[in-house]
């Protein structure tokens, strides 16, 4: 070694061979070459000096006694630090022979020896730029590699024209795939991703391709073993001279624990942590999306700002730890009651629910927020009408008027609600929620413990409606409602063979309500169910005496509403009705109106057969005015088909609607239904209908509805006449 | 096989047999230009060094291939020819070399060939290259 000429950072190379001359030679050169030098004179040598120096670079000699150079390279590779140091395996002179066995122990490169000594020191310089490359490559691998597995992330490829991807080393150990995923159909990959977002994840793969938008999105997956992950897709195309598409080569970054504590962060900022309910901001922004909707759909939308009445009293006498478990527990109440709504809204068939506000539709989670302290709010899109926010708000102020029971304090509370109406008294988040607190004010000032519309115009009409509600449910028990009764009458003989009962609410201040007032309502509240069971037992009790007057077959009708017949109940019912009164099943004869009968037409027909089973006649009533399948038609057990009175009206002098009439009585017989014509009060109407072979008819032309004694006198007095003139054809 | 061996021998015999063989005359002067083209300041002399080692190792070497060639081993006499083959080129001692090559690929052959001739060849030829490398020695020295 010569130190002085080297210098510390020059490469240390270390000659092994057993020839001295060679060593000797071979120093010289790379001495002059600025190398630093160590020797050996055989393997074993060789091993301890490499243990001992760390040489860069070794020149092994292939013949030497006690180690040839094979075998020393071969166990330099196992040394640590020995697997990558160059080898120059220096062969003899002519001795090709020992070329291809150098490189299978492990040697870098070989040379012969020559007397051109000066090419070994291009050679080991060169070895050691190549050498230093590769290690710095290596490097920056294993700096890629484990950055990206530091980052979660990895690179694919997916060539277009054979629809393969390959997975880099990297995604198959971040998302526990097999090797058989590394390189496989596009497919296998993408059945990887979540089902909800493939679609998207297609259509950004068909944008890249196009080139019309690069390919960015963040993305779920579904793993093999079922886990779910947020990753982050990134890729570029490379187009083919003839600027096809050729490959998409991209990365992917799992990203799942960053989405995770972005949604911690976003819980933290957009909700409160005491209840769990979105914070004001986050609030405010749901409802402007809810007015945009609303505005959009032309729906109504409904704001109510609710306060819990004297909270603070709680926060001071039971302390704050009292009243923050109050606050959530309350919240909890009244997100429940908004959640009810939703869900009952929903099913439309079950009818103790439409007294929860039938309409409200939910889109969302219950779109409740504490706005701060003992201040909620709330919204109901699509409240359909203002009163429907009244029925929630009611059911509110019910739930939190029920004690609350924290450790051992019971408290009662109390809650003042402000309800706006969008559009009505607002367009915007601001005015809604302003003027929803000036109501609330106002609920305040009403004695708390109730609610306010902002508009006194619906206070009133919520008034009305509330009072009309609970009087309309002590209606039955206080026995208001009576059946009045028009006969039907054969248009051939002029003899009455029925009765339509109709129901009457004879209000004890109001008077009689007719019926169009108050069944709607009575069907939104639930009320309807019992009201027609009433009326069915009503109906068919008095219609059992009838034969007690004459021993004509005088059947009694009753209309059923939608709601009644998509109760499963509904043939229960109307057995018990027939049983308690002891009326023939053939006398009793139920209405159904022709957009009841096809709005569910399959359920319909099954509780429709029951009925008919049951030997009662099932009449399609206001026929006309709706939309009707002719084929269901003829499936329906109907026995009579009422033609509505707008057909009626403008007979016979409009030719069109006479055409019409006609037309609808010739179809009503070709499916062998009996038609009647109802609204009948002129003598050319009832002409004209004899004429084009109407059966029956109602109307004022023979008599209006009547109260049941009433008409039980018109069959008396018919039964008279017809003793008098029996042969009345 | 034995055709392949006598090949072997005979043309190592008729090379020796060459009086107008240039390299037989004496030294590749090449060769030693080379490594005289080594010596830079610094470096020391290098030719003197090398020349020196192989004065002293090469008697050895022929010695272990006369005893090596009377008993009959083929192996020990293979290497003493490579080594003394591999630093007679270095040197300029190409007739050696040239020599050594023979006698070690004919060790070195399946099976192995003893060459007694060419061993003593070498025997008779080693003195004069001897003294010419002995002069370029003293040569240097001077």
């Amino acid at each position: 070694m010569n130190e002085a000429q080297s210098g510390g950072s020059a490469p240390l190379v270390l000659i092994v061979d057993d020839d001295e001359t060679a060593r000797v030679l071979t120093e010289a050169v790379l001495t002059n070459a600025d190398f630093r030098v160590v020797q050996a004179e055989n393997g074993r040598q060789a091993l301890d000096a490499f243990r001992a120096e760390r040489p860069d670079i070794v020149l092994l000699d292939v013949s030497m006694p006690v180690m040839d150079g094979f075998e020393a390279c071969q166990a330099l590779r196992r040394l640590p630090g020995g697997e990558s140091v160059p080898v120059l395996m220096l062969t003899g002179h002519d001795d090709i022979g020992s070329i291809n066995r150098a490189y299978e122990v492990g040697a870098t490169d070989f040379l012969a020896k020559s007397n051109n000594l000066e090419i070994i020191a291009h050679r080991v310089r060169y070895m050691l730029r190549a050498a230093r490359a590769f290690s710095e490559l290596e490097k920056n691998r294993k700096g890629l590699s484990s950055a990206q597995r530091i980052a979660r992330m990895g690179g694919w490829e997916w060539h277009v024209d054979s629809d393969r991807i390959f997975l880099s080393a990297e995604v198959r150990d971040m998302f526990g795939l097999s090797t058989a995923d590394s390189e496989a159909k596009a497919e296998r990959f993408l059945s990887y991703v979540h089902r909800d977002d493939r679609e998207a994840v297609h259509q950004a793969v068909l944008a890249a391709l196009r080139g019309t938008r690069p390919f960015d999105l963040q993305h779920r997956l579904t793993l093999p073993d079922g886990s779910e992950r947020q990753v982050h897709s990134k890729a570029e195309v490379s187009f083919g001279a003839d600027g096809r598409a050729q490959n998409l080569r991209g990365t992917i970054q799992d990203v799942t624990e960053r989405w995770l504590a972005e949604q911690k962060i976003h819980n933290l900022a957009y909700y409160d942590s005491l209840t769990g309910l979105p914070n004001r901001l986050m609030f405010r922004d749901q409802l402007d999306r809810a007015i945009a909707r609303c505005l959009r759909e032309g729906q109504q939308l409904a704001v109510m700002f609710l306060d819990l009445d004297k909270f603070k009293r709680v926060n001071d006498t039971l302390g704050h730890s009292v009243g923050d478990q109050l606050l959530a527990a309350a919240a909890e109440r009244v997100a429940n009651c908004v959640r009810g709504t939703e869900m009952v809204s929903r099913d439309a068939a079950r009818l103790q629910a439409a007294e929860e506000t039938r309409g409200v539709q939910a889109r969302n989670s219950p779109h409740v927020g504490r706005l701060g302290g003992d201040e909620f709010t709330l919204y109901l899109e699509d409240v359909g009408e203002p009163q429907n926010a009244a029925r929630v708000a009611r059911r509110i102020l019910a739930e939190l008027s029920r004690p609350f029971v924290l450790g051992q304090h019971e408290i009662v509370m109390s809650a003042s609600i402000g309800i706006a109406v969008c559009p009505a008294d607002g367009k915007d988040v601001e005015l809604l929620l302003g003027n929803a607190d000036v109501a609330m004010y106002h609920a305040k000032e009403q004695g708390r413990n109730n609610y306010q519309f902002y508009s006194r115009a619906m206070n009133a009409e919520a008034f009305q409606k509330l009072s009309l509600e609970s009087n309309l449910r002590r209606a039955l028990e206080r026995e208001e409602f009576v059946l009045y009764y028009q006969p039907l009458v054969s248009v051939e003989s002029g003899v009455i063979v029925g009765a339509e009962a109709l129901i009457r609410w004879r209000h004890p201040e109001m008077g009689m309500v007719p019926p169009q007032e108050f069944i709607p309502l009575a069907e939104e509240t639930g009320l309807i169910a019992p009201i027609s069971e009433w009326v069915l037992g009503e109906a068919c009790r008095q219609a059992a005496t009838w034969r007690h007057i004459t021993a004509q077959l005088v059947k009694v009708s009753v209309n059923l509403s939608g709601v009644n017949i998509r109760q499963d109940t509904m043939p229960k019912i109307v057995a018990r009705a027939l049983a308690t009164s002891g009326l023939e099943p053939r006398r009793l004869k139920l209405e159904l109106t022709e957009s009841v009968l096809m709005r569910d037409a399959e359920s319909t027909l099954v509780a429709l057969k029951k009925l008919n089973d049951m030997g009662v006649q099932l009449c399609i009533d206001d026929f006309g005015t709706g939309y009707s399948s002719f084929s269901y038609l003829r499936r329906f057990p109907l026995h009579t088909l009422k033609i509505d009175r707008s057909f009626v009206r403008d007979v016979p002098g409009h030719e069109d609607v006479a055409a019409i009439t006609g037309a609808i009585i010739a179809m009503g017989h070709s499916l062998k239904l009996n038609v009647v014509a109802e609204g009948v009060e002129t003598r050319p109407q009832l002409d004209y209908l004899r004429e084009i072979g109407c059966d029956e008819y109602q109307g004022y032309l023979f008599s209006a509805a009547v109260p049941a004694q009433q008409f039980e006198e018109l069959l008396r007095r018919e039964k008279e006449i017809g003793a008098l003139m029996p042969a009345r054809a | 096989m034995h055709l392949i061996r006598f090949a072997l021998v005979g043309r190592a015999l008729r090379m020796l047999a060459m009086e107008d063989n240039p390299v037989a005359e004496g030294l590749d002067r090449r060769a030693l230009d080379t490594i005289r083209a080594l010596e830079k300041p610094g470096s020391g002399a290098v030719l003197q060094r090398v020349l020196g080692i192989y004065l002293k190792n090469s008697p050895k070497l022929v010695q272990t291939m006369r005893d090596a060639a009377n008993v009959g081993d083929a192996v020990v006499l293979g290497n003493a020819a490579h080594a003394l083959k591999s630093s007679s080129l270095y040197v300029g001692a190409a007739w050696i070399g040239a020599l050594c090559r023979e006698i070690e690929a004919a060790a070195r052959s399946t099976p192995p060939v003893i060459s007694s001739a060419l061993v003593a060849a070498l025997e008779s030829g080693y003195p004069r290259v001897e003294q010419l490398l002995r002069a370029e020695l003293e040569q240097g020295k001077a």
